[in-house]
């Protein structure tokens, strides 16, 4: 060791890894992951398969990777958001796997968090993160109507937090006073920042109004189509504590109770808040709204058409419409800065503090004669530059997530019905084809309201202008398939109860089912498709080569079904050869 | 042998056991999670359907006795964890399974029917007319449900899981069989984290 000391050669060496290692954190630090900024974008506009089919390509398989839960929550949310909860099975219940796995990151080190990628804290969200995801379960499960699933993930979402208390302004800690007061109390003892952390808060009960209303509305939801009157009073205690939360949800679990709706509407509104930099070294993280806090009512109005091909507004029957009670029943702006739902992760907080306690003390002792204490001095300034070159925070987090959720309450009872959602100075949306749930029974639709002016486009007219599996409804140009042009507007898969309504018309005569699956497969359409590779299925009328349609009361059934799509262009022989001859038998028919 | 030196073998035996379940203890990574495990369906099965076979509804019977059409719901999961269909249902048929048909058909007059929440898929699946299943005429249904009580802490969680299966004659609604297993999960760690 005294060599070492008094070997000029060996300083020097030492010098030299210790700029390597500053240069390297730099560099790792200049490579950190930033915000999929075009994802959001398009998240916002409404185009959720192109946002699932990107995440979709890139999802991560190595558990190592910090996306590999998030890229699952995304996808999760955007499948949801365009009505497929049959193909968000696999990856949901994966989410909900890991969620219920507790404890992933205790054994892991600041060391940990400083090393980076390589040596990584899995990343699993900020307890509300988790809670919304858990949430999500909940709703991708009752919109398959598995309720009793809906109640699992639902119950999930309401895990105990952690409550550090109020500041000395009588306020809310923030995640500041709370890294402060720890920082303080390492001063004298290292152990005491994570001792602060892990147990200097009281174990709480939760305030998610969601989760309570979730929960409570799948027991009642079993209770209904069961008969169990235990389900009946769990989902009474569950309104009761949603309703002691947020007040204003007590119009519409009443509705709910007293079973004057049979039909729950879930909202999802605005963009969600950002995770941003700050603070020293940009160490800590905190959440930023993208759109302020408002209590904007949201309207939910019940049409019942006359006829299923009328927009909706020939459509509206001569009584008034009907409207439904709503409220919000999570803000999430207000969610992502309280110091409950913050995992501290940001506790790079603690590494940039630690980074700077060692440069203090480096550059003073460095500074000494004693040539040890130099060489002492000069590897703490070493490790608090590669500590403070990798402080900044990492800022991942759920950018799909909504700014705040309403929840609606409506009855529902005759079949083809449309109903508008009406964000008073925002957007509106038409949901056209709704079906009343079977007797005894509650259904459920997801909505995400798409920000952009885009949605005036589609949303608002309440016109279904294809034919699908996803609804009954009777369109003009439903007697041809769309992949045949000449006005044809049908993309239901052939059958033989499709292919006797083209024949009804005159058209195809001369095929049976077999010839229209054959003309499907030569134009590269997939009619039987793996249900594991229907993770992000592109629809025909988005380009694609799939049938599989959005659910009805979605916004990726409105996306895809109400708006204009430019004509089919054939590809194969078989389908231009069709195309031919049925223009032909026209031309002798007149 | 003297009685000191049983002391001391016994005090040696003791301190050897103690150091023993200290390491075991200690190298035994804590769980994470309270979620049932293939393992744990596999028992509930196991479990159930020896119950089922000693019970006094099955030895009963003789080939005599009048027929029962036996038939199955899916079950219900009322604990706090997700339970797809293919679960649910293996958890029901890997009971039924468990028989030997022929035997049981032959010797204690018991039959089982096809579910009704799977003749739709059998008639779709397999092409099968609309009027098949309409003679499905069952007197008795298998049932089960799922249920779990959970204490969550700051550091910990315990599930107790029970596993309920029933049988149930459908014309008076008597309950002609139970049969229940219980299982206890504990997991370290926070929730959150």
């Amino acid at each position: 060791m005294g060599a070492v000391i008094h070997n000029n050669s060996s300083q020097r060496f030492l010098l030299c890894v210790l700029c390597v290692s500053a240069v390297n954190a730099f560099l790792l630090t200049a490579c950190a992951h930033s915000t999929d900024t075009p994802l959001r974008d398009l998240f916002d506009r409404g185009e959720y398969p192109r946002v699932a089919s990107r995440i979709a390509a890139r999802l991560p398989e190595d558990r190592t990777n910090r996306d590999y839960m998030l890229d699952r929550m995304r996808l999760s949310l955007a499948l949801l958001a365009d009505g497929r909860p049959a193909a968000a099975e696999p990856i949901i219940n994966r989410t909900f796997e890991i969620l219920r796995t507790q404890g992933i990151n205790d054994d892991k080190t600041i060391a940990a968090a400083i090393l980076g990628d390589g040596n990584v804290i899995f990343w699993k969200g900020e307890p509300f993160e988790q809670a919304m995801m858990f949430h999500y379960i909940a709703v991708q499960k009752a919109l398959l109507n598995e309720w009793d699933n809906a109640r699992a993930a639902a119950q999930s979402s309401l895990f105990l937090l952690k409550d550090f208390g109020e500041n000395e302004r009588g306020g809310r800690k923030t995640t500041e006073d709370i890294a402060r007061t720890a920082v303080g109390r390492s001063r004298h003892n290292d152990d005491a920042f994570d001792d602060y952390l892990d147990k200097g808060y009281t174990p709480t009960k939760t305030n998610f109004a969601l989760g309570y209303f979730m929960s409570g509305l799948a027991n009642l939801a079993l209770h209904r189509s069961g008969g169990d009157p235990a389900r009946l009073d769990e989902a009474q205690d569950n309104f009761n504590e949603a309703n002691t939360l947020i007040p204003a949800l007590a119009p519409v679990t009443s509705a709910l109770l007293n079973n004057s709706a049979n039909t729950v509407f879930i909202i999802d509104y605005g963009p969600g808040p950002e995770k941003i930099r700050y603070g020293p070294d940009n160490s800590l993280t905190r959440f930023a709204p993208r759109l302020a806090n408002n209590q904007r009512p949201l309207t939910l109005e019940i049409f019942t058409p006359t006829r299923a091909t009328d927009s909706l507004k020939e459509s509206v029957s001569s009584a008034p419409p009907s409207a439904s009670p709503s409220a919000v029943a999570a803000d999430l702006n207000a969610l992502a800065q309280d110091h409950m739902w913050n995992n501290f992760e940001d506790l790079r907080a603690a590494k940039s503090s630690i980074g700077t306690a060692m440069l203090l003390g480096g550059a003073i002792t460095a500074s000494s004669d004693n040539q040890t204490a130099q060489i002492v001095g000069l590897s703490l300034i070493g490790a608090g530059l590669f500590s403070k070159l990798t402080a900044a925070a990492d800022t991942r987090h759920c950018e799909l997530l909504p700014n705040r959720v309403y929840v609606a309450a409506a009855s529902i009872t005759q079949p083809t019905t449309t109903v508008t959602l009406t964000i008073a100075g925002g957007p509106r949306l038409a949901l056209p084809s709704l079906n009343p749930p079977t007797q005894n029974s509650i259904a459920l639709h997801y909505v995400r309201m798409p920000m952009s002016s885009e949605i005036a486009q589609w949303g608002q007219s309440g016109r279904v202008l294809y034919s699908n599996d996803s609804c009954d409804c009777a369109v003009a140009g439903d007697d041809l398939p769309y992949i045949l042009g000449g006005g044809g507007r049908c993309v239901q898969r052939p059958s033989l109860e499709v292919l006797r309504r083209y024949q009804a018309s005159g058209n195809l005569l001369d095929f049976s089912v077999i010839d229209l699956e054959n003309l499907y497969r030569a134009e590269g359409i997939n009619l039987n498709p793996d249900p594991r590779e229907l993770i992000a299925p592109r629809h025909l009328l988005d380009g694609g080569d799939s049938l599989e349609a959005p659910i009805a009361g979605s916004t990726g059934f409105v996306r895809l079904f109400c708006r204009e799509h430019p004509p089919y262009v054939p590809k194969s022989t078989d389908a231009i050869r069709a195309i031919e001859e049925r223009r032909g038998r026209s031309v002798r028919n007149k | 042998m003297s009685h000191a030196t049983h002391t001391f073998l016994s005090s040696l035996c003791l301190g050897v056991s103690v150091v023993n379940a200290f390491f075991l203890t200690g190298c035994n990574h804590p769980s994470r999670s309270t979620q049932l495990q293939t393992l744990d369906f596999e028992s509930i099965v196991v479990e159930i359907a020896a119950s089922l076979r000693e019970s006094d509804f099955l030895s009963g019977r003789t080939p005599e006795s009048p027929e029962i059409l036996l038939t199955s719901r899916e079950p219900t999961n009322l604990t706090s964890d997700l339970m797809t269909k293919g679960e649910r249902w293996y958890l029901i048929d890997r009971i039924t399974h468990s028989f030997h048909l022929r035997d049981l058909a032959g010797e204690r007059r018991i039959r089982f029917i096809v579910p009704a929440e799977r003749l739709e898929n059998l008639k779709e699946a397999i092409g099968f007319e609309r009027t098949i299943g309409e003679e499905r005429k069952p007197t008795h249904v298998l049932a089960a449900v799922f249920r779990n009580i959970t204490r969550s802490f700051a550091l910990d969680r315990t599930d107790l899981y029970a596993a309920h299966y029933s049988i149930t004659a459908l014309e008076s609604g008597e309950t002609v069989w139970t049969g229940e297993y219980l299982l206890k999960r504990t997991a370290a760690g926070r929730s959150y984290n």
